[in-house]
């Protein structure tokens, strides 16, 4: 099973390639916009990003040029999808799929890609694995560790319908806030080496 | 002062017109309208034109696909794909309506800083309204975008699919400094469209409803005739123009007035349509023909007939697509000819077929405001008027130039006639018979004929 990343600011489309992807078996990390996929890849280190281009808070292609400039992610591939941009004008990522695109077509690329990218690196750092023994290794492995399920947490409640009643609305507020200091909390003790 | 700011043009320059010039390059514009209006064609056209002209769009959408949108707009030929993800960009805001006020604001506001936008549009605000079910919230998006966008040097234009008196009682409508409604309207089985300017703050523009459709290139609009700046018209000079024919032009006193239009009024068979070939043909200089009961072929052919040049440059025969074009679109049709050549002649064939479709009370200030129009352009015009002396009320509302145009019967024939009604100035108050021969009119007096004037 890969770590694949996907990005739209569409939510019906990101949920439908997020089933196609999650279908090929894989794990799916949720972005909105390029701005949180960046955040999402640096901290899950996915095997396959998928991104749109067209989206706020940071482009597909930029987020792609950022990825570049990332030692740890530069070798991750993209594969971008445009509705605007025209065929082969994209040389950063890795594969370009003009849309509208046949699902098919997308499945087939997403394996193909990941293939290629297994057969190629080796696999990215296990998260799951066993902390390492140095004090700054295992607070690296940790922040590591959380930053995850963090994300995730976010990327639930992004997707969360604003519930109509005040109590309930108040709960939700008060998980966001509580989430918000508990990421300010590790990113302060995150080391600056990854 | 809105004055002192250059404005931006719409990409329509007929709705520059309507606006008082163009969109303010700070300002709110807000477009409402029921589902199926316009709104979103309309904003997109906008944003096209506002990137041709050198400043970046960011387009947010609150719940349409963006492929069912691309999919629509890419028959019109405003639509410009090279500049999508470029200049033009679009991004769906639909997943941070659901986080909140200061999320959706943020996300709006840094879209358009991290694309050096000048312009937001803001597709669907109703959305916003349908998830928050909270009014003071929605206020607070509006208030707090606008202050955020001013910021940035840019200016919006927001959508919601609203009727204008629901959208009106909502404060984007007051925190807006323009405000257009869109709409529809089915008569006798033919749909129109209606643009109407609600609301404009620091200049003057056309308000009111105006007449808008739909085609290949876009939205189009047409302003009422008579809410066009009324040009001042040149005094009313002694000059006359030649009617194409030297025994009427003597009936008329040396021919029609020149520079303001003239009402030929009569029932079919008298002649008016090949008057109007004499007229349009044998003038001095080019001639632009509104052709709204036959088709241009007919036009250019009769006036062949009869012996004269009917190339375009003489006679430039113009005719909607559709029979179902609207009063104020054809008056645009002929203005925009005339500009565009800058003729000083032109026939319009007839004005029963141009004013049909307007309300009762509107009759008269249109025709009104379309002399006001060719008076200031100095062009001749000939008026074809269907009908007999009872008609003459809808012709007098545009030219205080009538010829009547009958038929009498005449030493056991029928004989076409022909009378000045009116004119202003000298001109000979007596009937003359004409026939139509293969080189078109003779004038001679009538005989024995059993008519009346």
């Amino acid at each position: 099973m890969s770590v694949v990343l996907v990005a739209d600011d569409e939510p019906a489309v990101l949920d439908a390639l997020s089933q196609v992807v999650e279908d090929l078996g894989h794990q799916v990390v949720r972005a909105h916009d390029g701005r949180e996929a960046l955040q999402l890849a640096r901290a899950q280190k996915p095997h396959l990003v998928v991104t749109d281009h067209m989206m706020p808070r940071l482009s597909g292609l930029d987020l792609v040029r950022q990825l570049r400039e990332d030692d740890g992610l530069r070798d991750v591939p993209v594969l971008l999808l445009s509705a605007a941009l025209p065929l082969g004008s994209v040389s950063e990522a890795k594969a370009f799929l003009p849309k509208p695109f046949e699902l098919s077509e997308f499945e087939e690329l997403v394996s193909t890609l990941l293939a290629e990218s297994k057969a190629k690196a080796p696999p990215v750092a296990d998260v799951r694995a066993e902390p390492p023994a140095g004090a700054e290794d295992q607070l690296h492995w940790l922040t590591r560790q959380v930053a995850g399920p963090l994300a995730e947490i976010r990327d639930r409640l992004g997707l969360l319908q604003l519930p109509s009643s005040e109590g309930m609305r108040h709960q939700v507020k008060e998980i966001e806030r509580a989430l918000g200091e508990v990421e300010r909390a590790v990113r302060q003790v995150a080391p600056t080496k990854h | 002062m809105a004055q002192e700011t250059s404005l931006i043009s719409s990409g329509l320059p007929a709705l520059d017109q309507v606006l008082g010039g163009g969109l303010h390059p700070k300002q709110t514009a807000l477009i409402c309208g029921l589902p199926g209006t316009g709104k979103t064609a309309l904003a997109a056209q906008i944003a096209f034109a506002h990137a041709a002209a050198g400043r970046p769009v960011v387009f947010a959408t609150l719940g349409e696909p963006h492929g069912k949108l691309i999919d629509g707009l890419q028959g019109f030929s405003f639509f410009q794909k090279d500049r999508m993800g470029r200049d033009f960009y679009m991004v769906s805001a639909q997943a941070w309506v659901k986080k909140g006020v200061k999320e959706l604001r943020e996300v709006l506001v840094l879209s358009v800083r991290e694309r050096k936008a000048r312009l937001l549009i803001l597709d669907g605000l109703n959305a916003v309204r349908e998830a928050w079910k909270d009014e003071p919230q929605v206020r607070e998006l509006v208030n707090e975008l606008s202050a955020g966008l001013a910021q940035s040097d840019c200016a919006a234009v927001l959508t919601t699919a609203e009727p204008l008196k629901t959208a009106l009682g909502h404060p984007e409508a007051s925190a807006a400094d323009m405000v257009l409604s869109l709409s529809t309207q089915v008569h006798h089985g033919r749909r129109t469209r209606t643009l109407e300017l609600a609301k404009l703050t620091g200049r003057c523009g056309l308000e009111g409803e105006h007449a808008m459709g739909v085609d290949a290139s876009g939205i189009r609009v047409w302003p009422r005739v008579e809410s066009l700046t009324r040009p001042a018209a040149p005094k009313a000079a002694e000059e006359r123009a030649t009617i194409g024919v030297a025994e009427l032009d003597k009936l008329l006193g040396g021919g029609l007035p020149a520079g303001r239009p003239a009402v030929v009024l009569g029932v079919p068979g008298t002649g008016k349509s090949a008057l109007a070939a004499h007229f349009a043909a044998a003038g001095p200089d080019r001639c632009v023909y509104l052709a709204l009961r036959e088709q241009p072929d007919a036009v250019r052919e009769r006036a062949a007939a009869f012996g004269f040049q009917a190339g375009p440059d003489r006679l430039d025969v113009r005719a909607p697509d559709s029979a179902e074009a609207c009063p104020d679109q054809l008056v645009a049709m002929l203005l925009e000819a005339l500009d565009a050549t800058k003729a000083r002649r032109a026939v319009i064939d007839g004005l029963a077929e141009l004013d049909r479709p307007l309300p009762e009370g509107r009759r008269e200030p249109f025709l009104r405001g379309l002399a006001d129009q060719l008076r200031a352009r100095r062009v001749t015009a000939l008026v074809l008027c269907e009908g007999t002396e009872t008609a003459l009320e809808s012709g007098s509302a545009m030219a205080d130039t009538v010829l009547y145009m009958r038929h009498a019967g005449a030493d056991g024939r029928v004989a076409r006639l022909v009378s000045v009604l009116k004119l202003p100035g000298r001109y000979e108050p007596r009937v003359r018979e004409l026939r139509i021969g293969d080189r078109g009119f003779t004038v001679r007096e009538p005989i024995g004929y059993g008519g009346d004037r």
